[in-house]
């Protein structure tokens, strides 16, 4: 006869789910990690080779003096952009959908941000003088304005990220007590700063996240009009683009949400998190893709047609390469693989599903990659005198370092995914029980099994 | 009839040898002096004089006179020429120049030579007094007003709310103890 097996309630399920993988892990876990390791060794194998010979080890010349690097500078960036959208904005609409994906959105932010900001540091020869900066700055310059940004955000996305994550700190301590090592124990304790859910520290985290998220969205946007305009502040033809701001900000939030929907596909398969991240989300997140890809269908319109009407000066040689010369296959990918594909993958109805919308997210991801490659790339080769364009193609070391830094973003979240739960255990119980109230099911009118102790919501 | 065409015929010859014959160089190399300024300041505009004479001393006018330095950049070196004048009546040629390089400058006069006169050179040294920044900003828009500041308070502002955040994590912080503390005593 089969044991009765009690039903559980839906917080101790959601409990149990959140902190599986900080209790169990797998080999799949240390393959994964450990060929994550490998990469990174690679690429700072062949970082450690430009230290040493200097940047002649790269595909970077005199004329061509920006390349892989800074186009993950721009990449990395962009896709930070995720915790600010998905998180600060869904968040101060008050959309309750959020709430299993916030702590991914804004996880992605503070680890796209610390990859990003390396890049400027990689591309120079010398990062010894990255202090120069900071010494002989001039206030004039975008590179200072870059600088105060990316570390103003950098900050704000670390706090954003903590003071959501302090309720679910504090039910690490209480719930996995002997089963967490001795260290994970004392940083749960000093990092939930005593937090026992009493009125008045719901009050306290409720006035900070609240003045978080309404700042953290202007201080994203500026970062990433200020990225666009060390280009546009450059004289160079391609980037004398005055949308540039809104154009670089709009394909951040794009590319942004690409990353989100990958990286919830994946943690959603690997941690089971069915229950929570479902279909629905997949496809509101594809949506706002969607919608994205026909903002920035527009501003590629408004860009082209406005610069190709005139065709002057050196926009002649630009359309050509851009469009039939050496940089054609990168814009048509970008602009049918990176664009009208994943917009049509998620208008049409036979493809919005959760496969679709992934496979729709991976190809604009790549697609905005490509974007990035051409802007930088592109706007340098343009030859400023009458001689004949340069060329540029990275070398192996900065392919390694490249696939050293996307292996080193997905060590750093698959290794935080050990440290607390990937999603807001709280804010999900908290909106569950919202909607228990607002709609009167069958399953709310079912008291639901109470922790002994409510010392966490 | 016959002597009209002769007539014609001389006239002409003698238009063509006037036409082709090179003139004579005068009797010895003309001598050109270039005057400047010894010391000067950084910065300054100054005005240099060429003066071109012959082999006899008398002033060659409307002669083409050359300015030129010798400069380096990036392990390429050449002469750069800085601009060029015609003399004038006393053989005078006067050029205007900014003394843009501290220490001492070397600028020289060259005159290429015409039909009548064989080309010459000379140079003048300048000892340049003073240093610093000449580089002046005219690019972009100038707003009465707009400064430093206005980032300054940016980032002020945003910090601040940081700042606050923080504070009300001690208050978090504070809270968490005092509820401890609390729980405590009613379990004692």
């Amino acid at each position: 006869m089969a044991a009765i097996r009690p039903i559980e309630g839906f917080r101790p399920r959601l409990e149990r789910t959140a902190l599986a993988p900080l209790t169990r892990t797998g080999k799949g876990y240390y393959l994964l990690a450990g060929t994550l390791l490998l990469i990174v060794g690679w690429g700072l194998y062949a970082y450690s080779t430009q230290l040493q010979q200097g940047l002649i080890v790269t595909g970077m010349r005199d004329r061509i003096s920006w390349g892989l690097y800074i186009t993950l500078f721009v990449f990395f960036i962009g896709i930070s952009h995720a915790g600010t959208l998905i998180s600060a904005i869904l968040r101060s609409t008050k959309a309750g959908w959020r709430t299993p994906i916030t702590r991914m959105a804004e996880f992605i932010t503070v680890v796209a941000l610390m990859f990003g900001a390396l890049f400027p540091i990689i591309d120079l020869g010398r990062p010894d003088r990255v202090v120069n900066v900071v010494i002989f700055g001039r206030w004039q310059s975008p590179i200072i304005w870059d600088i105060l940004s990316i570390t103003t955000y950098l900050t704000g996305s670390i706090i954003y990220l903590y003071l959501p994550l302090i309720p679910d700190f504090a039910l690490c301590r209480d719930r996995l007590g002997a089963q967490a090592p001795k260290w994970r124990q004392w940083f749960y304790q000093v990092a939930s700063l005593g937090w026992r859910a009493s009125p008045g520290q719901k009050q306290y985290l409720g006035i900070a996240i609240g003045m978080m998220m309404v700042l953290i969205i202007p201080v994203a946007v500026s970062v990433h009009t200020v990225v666009s305009w060390i280009f546009a502040m450059t004289l160079r033809e391609p980037w004398n683009n005055p949308m540039f701001g809104p154009y670089f900000v709009a394909g951040a939030i794009f590319s942004g949400i690409a990353a989100l929907i990958i990286l919830m596909a994946a943690l959603r398969k690997a941690y089971h998190l069915e229950e929570y991240i479902t279909p629905q989300h997949f496809i509101n997140l594809g949506y706002m893709l969607a919608a994205f890809v026909m903002i920035m269908g527009y501003f590629n319109a408004s860009e082209y047609v406005t610069a190709g009407y005139k065709m002057a000066g050196e926009e002649i040689f630009h359309f050509q390469q851009l469009f039939i010369g050496p940089f054609a296959p990168f814009y048509w990918f970008y602009a049918i693989g990176g664009m009208v594909i994943p917009g049509l993958l998620i208008l049409l109805p036979w493809t919005r599903n959760i496969w679709g919308v992934v496979v729709a997210a991976a190809l604009a991801l790549v697609g905005m990659w490509v974007e990035r490659y051409f802007i930088v790339v592109g706007g340098l080769r343009v030859p400023l005198m009458p001689y004949s364009p340069a060329s540029y193609f990275p070398t192996w070391v900065e392919w390694s370092i490249m696939a050293a830094a996307f292996a080193g973003f997905a060590l750093v979240i698959t290794l935080f995914v050990k440290l607390f739960p990937v999603i807001a255990v709280w804010e999900i119980a908290e909106h569950h029980s919202d909607e228990a109230v607002k709609v009167p099911r069958f399953e709310a009118a079912v008291p639901e099994e109470k922790p002994t102790r409510e010392v966490w919501t | 009839m016959r002597y009209g065409i002769f007539r014609w015929g001389l006239v002409t010859a003698a238009l063509l040898a006037l036409a082709f014959a090179t003139p004579a160089l005068a009797a010895g190399p003309p001598t050109l002096e270039l005057q400047a300024p010894q010391e000067v300041n950084l910065g300054d505009t100054i005005t240099l004089s060429a003066v071109l004479r012959d082999s006899q001393g008398a002033a060659i006018e409307r002669a083409t006179i050359i300015l030129w330095s010798a400069a380096s950049f990036l392990g390429t070196g050449g002469a750069v020429r800085l601009g060029e004048a015609v003399t004038d009546a006393q053989g005078r040629a006067t050029f205007t120049y900014e003394v843009r390089t501290e220490g001492s400058a070397t600028l020289n006069a060259y005159f290429p030579g015409n039909s009548r006169y064989e080309s010459a050179q000379t140079s003048a040294k300048i000892a340049v007094k003073g240093s610093g920044q000449l580089y002046e900003e005219t690019a972009g828009v100038q707003v009465p007003g707009i400064g430093v500041w206005i980032l300054v308070a940016l980032l002020g502002g945003v910090w601040s709310v940081y700042l606050i955040v923080m504070a009300l994590l001690t208050l978090i912080a504070r809270g968490g103890a005092e509820t401890s503390r609390i729980m405590g005593g009613h379990r004692g």
